[in-house]
């Protein structure tokens, strides 16, 4: 029993995985992307930004991954039910739901990009006018500047935050089992209502435990490896 | 700073192989988007696309794996008896049972056919069938106290809980008694278990096969049976599938099919 | 041919003006010491020279290049370059925190000017030497002096070999006992009869280094002259009385 509840955990946790890993690998540069946005000069842009970042910030993940996934569908078949129709109508009454693990990968990428994006601003707007004035006197371009100069400095500073953060990802993947898709902790559950077993459900946390352990130490030596300067 | 670049290319690898690696089985359900004929009925909207997406939740004897990891069980075998006769096939796919309703509003899934008790809550949010089996309420508590407990007058000092909206909660209340919902049939025997409360409300199938030996919750037995109860499987609100489904089920009593399947799980038909 | 001309220079931030018609000739070789009260505008007036503050109105060429013609900043690949002739030097240094000394040294001119990053890093090491600081050329900017930090500075700026050096109080961030490494560098280059254009409050510095003193005040050149003219027998009651104030 033991082997079947690990493969079966192990399998759930394969999502979990892979629900962590694409996370990170869109949310990370979109992010960056958004926090520009959060300080381009262009006022619309901006306020645009801070409005969404607001919303999603502001509104539970949990909630969003519902939108996300059943809301094309009710929204369609709302329409469809509809008695007065014309092109557009018609077309959102075709709407349906899309691929659960699709919603998933939208709901969570837009949700970390944004609190990366917030974690990126506060980085970036930390750093001292003159780092900037210097590259620029030096004849650096805008692009040579931010990736040469400031970036660096910026995930030093950031790291912590950004650590902290990415280790509450891996425990909110556990958040799309709400629309169904089979992550570990819905692998421990199905033992639960299956053949009434809890020890799986507890047994996961030994899972969770290892890989934030394992994220711990590479964020350890990620800081290890900044620490050879200091401002 | 170059080693530092080399490692953050690396975890970025890292990250794109584990995503290319983990092929894990994700339900292949983005046929539901294809676009549909929005003045057809939803008889016509299945039989278009050719299948019948059953939402379900792992639950014995109606919906689980066998040894070879295929779905079987009596709502299995009967939903793939209907939908052949609607000419479709049965595709099962496990649901939170929270948003059933909300699967079925937005085409995820089309039915829920999973040993559903049909309760007014359940018949206002969906289209439901006539019943097909009859099953019963009842009371679970540890094995040495439940035989202390044989009419609702008896249980008046103790405290409850029972699945949030199930059959089980509306008869603790039918009785006069308060209880504690919780998410599932099987959080109640933890709360039990565990001496949260001192008894629980469940399904008659679900207390047979998850209590006693071989379980987590071998110090549990089910006792009085508070009320029955019948199962239903519920369509979209507003579906013409109803109807049509009614008729197969009619069908299928005569020839005495479903009772050979009734037999088979040790259920008893609905009248 | 003048390697820096400003005609007429204004600049408002808001309202505020700072600068109200400020106009300076540099000629090659010339060391000119901006002295003048704080908030008198030299030092927003130095980094207009450098495209660090847009200016409002005025004239400004580099090398006889044209950069800024009535107030309108010229869009040209040649105004662009021009102003790679100009070098900065800043208050706080403004070191790269995350590179060593000789990558702060070789990073514009292998990155900007593409040169071969051996003979980067040699021309670095000589510029080092000059400054006095050849062994700590691995070291990082958090574990140097104040005044090591400004030499690795000025040796950052003349690594992209500038026609004109701009200082902008170069000592005035460092402890009393550091300003006078950093003088004697700087003694140095205009004894190699480089352009400098330094603003300052070493006024002792300034008379002995400098062969043109420019008094600002107020957002104007209040006083110009020889250092002998400006120190000894100044004709500006404004310049005595900041003199003044400034020896006790």
């Amino acid at each position: 029993m033991f082997w079947t509840v690990t493969l079966s955990l192990l399998e759930g946790f394969g999502v979990t995985a892979k629900i962590f890993a694409l996370t990170l690998l869109f949310a990370l540069p979109i992010g960056l992307i958004m926090s520009f946005g959060s300080m381009s000069k262009f006022k619309p842009l901006k306020w645009l930004v801070k409005i969404f970042v607001w919303i999603i910030r502001g509104t539970p993940l949990m909630l969003q991954l519902i939108v996300i996934y059943y809301g094309p569908g009710l929204i369609g078949a709302w329409a469809a039910k509809l008695s007065y129709t014309n092109a557009l109508i018609s077309w959102i009454g075709t709407w349906g739901v899309p691929e659960r693990f699709f919603a998933v990968m939208v709901a969570f990428i837009i949700n970390y990009s944004c609190y990366f994006s917030e974690i990126y601003r506060g980085g970036i707007e930390s750093m001292s006018r003159g780092q900037y004035e210097a590259g620029q006197v030096l004849g650096f371009t805008k692009i040579q500047v931010f990736f040469k100069i400031i970036l660096i400095q910026v995930i030093k500073k950031i790291l912590p935050a950004m650590s902290n953060e990415i280790i509450t990802l891996v425990k909110d993947t556990s958040l799309a089992r709400i629309i169904a898709v089979y992550e570990i902790i819905w692998a421990a559950q199905v033992f639960i209502k299956r053949d009434g077993l809890i020890w799986p459900l507890i047994y996961t946390g030994a899972f969770y435990l290892v890989f934030c352990g394992l994220l711990t130490l590479l964020f350890g030596f990620f800081e290890r490896k900044l620490d050879y300067y200091k401002g | 700073m170059k080693k530092l670049y080399k490692a953050l290319a690396l975890v970025f690898a890292l990250a794109i192989c584990m995503t290319a690696c983990s092929q894990a089985p994700v339900s292949d359900d983005s046929k539901t988007s294809a676009p549909q004929n929005s003045t057809a009925s939803d008889l016509d909207y299945i039989k278009d696309k050719g299948e019948m997406i059953v939402g379900i939740t792992e639950y014995e004897p109606m919906n689980y794996l066998d040894d070879k990891g295929e779905w079987t069980g009596f709502d299995t075998e009967f939903a793939q008896m209907v939908a052949e006769k609607l000419g479709v096939t049965a595709k099962f796919i496990v649901i939170d049972w929270d948003g059933k309703i909300m699967e079925l509003d937005s085409k995820a899934i089309d039915c829920v056919w999973n040993g559903m008790t049909l309760t007014d809550e359940v018949k206002n949010g969906m289209s439901c069938t006539d019943p097909y089996v009859v099953n019963a309420q009842v009371l679970v508590m540890p094995a040495d106290k439940i035989d202390n407990y044989k009419s609702v007058e008896d249980l008046k000092d103790l405290t409850f809980v029972a699945e949030s909206g199930s059959a089980g909660e509306a008869a603790i209340q039918d009785a006069g008694y308060s209880c504690t919902a919780v998410t599932t049939q099987a959080d109640c025997l933890l709360e039990v278990s565990s001496g949260a409360a001192d008894a629980c409300v469940i399904d008659n199938t679900m207390a047979n096969a998850m209590t006693g030996e071989g379980t987590s919750y071998a110090d549990l037995k089910p006792g009085l049976a508070l009320t029955s109860e019948d199962y239903g499987i519920g369509f979209r609100k507003g579906s013409d599938v109803t109807v049509e489904v009614n008729k197969i089920i009619k069908e299928l009593k005569a020839d005495g099919s479903l009772q050979e399947l009734a037999d088979k799980y040790q259920l008893t038909l609905a009248e | 041919m003048m390697v820096l001309e400003a005609k007429n220079i204004k600049k408002n931030f808001g309202k505020l003006e700072v600068l109200k018609g400020v106009s300076l000739s540099v000629s090659k070789g010339d060391v000119i010491a901006i002295i003048g009260p704080s908030g008198s505008g030299k030092s927003t007036f130095l980094r207009c020279m450098i495209n660090l503050e847009k200016v409002s109105g005025g004239d400004i060429a580099i090398d006889g290049e044209p950069v800024v013609t009535g107030g309108i900043y010229v869009k040209s690949q040649q105004a662009k370059d021009a102003y790679k002739k100009l070098g900065m030097v800043f208050q706080n240094f403004n070191l790269f925190p995350h590179m060593s000394v000789i990558d702060n040294i070789t990073s514009a001119p292998i990155h900007v000017k593409k040169i071969p990053a051996a003979e980067a890093k040699e021309q670095a090491r000589k510029l080092l030497a000059q400054v006095g600081l050849s062994e700590k050329e691995n070291s990082y900017p958090f574990e140097l002096s104040g005044g090591q930090q400004q030499r690795v500075a000025i040796a950052r700026a003349l690594a992209l070999k500038p026609d004109i050096l701009l200082f902008d109080e170069p000592t005035s961030a460092l402890d009393p006992e550091l300003t006078g490494e950093v003088l004697a560098v700087i003694r140095n280059l205009a004894q190699e009869h480089m352009t400098l254009l330094i603003v300052t409050h070493e006024m002792a510095f300034a008379h002995d280094v400098a062969n043109k003193i420019v008094f600002m005040d107020k957002g104007v050149i209040a006083a110009e002259g020889s250092p002998d003219e400006i120190f000894c027998n100044c004709p500006n009651e404004r310049v005595n009385a900041f003199l003044k104030n400034y020896n006790q």
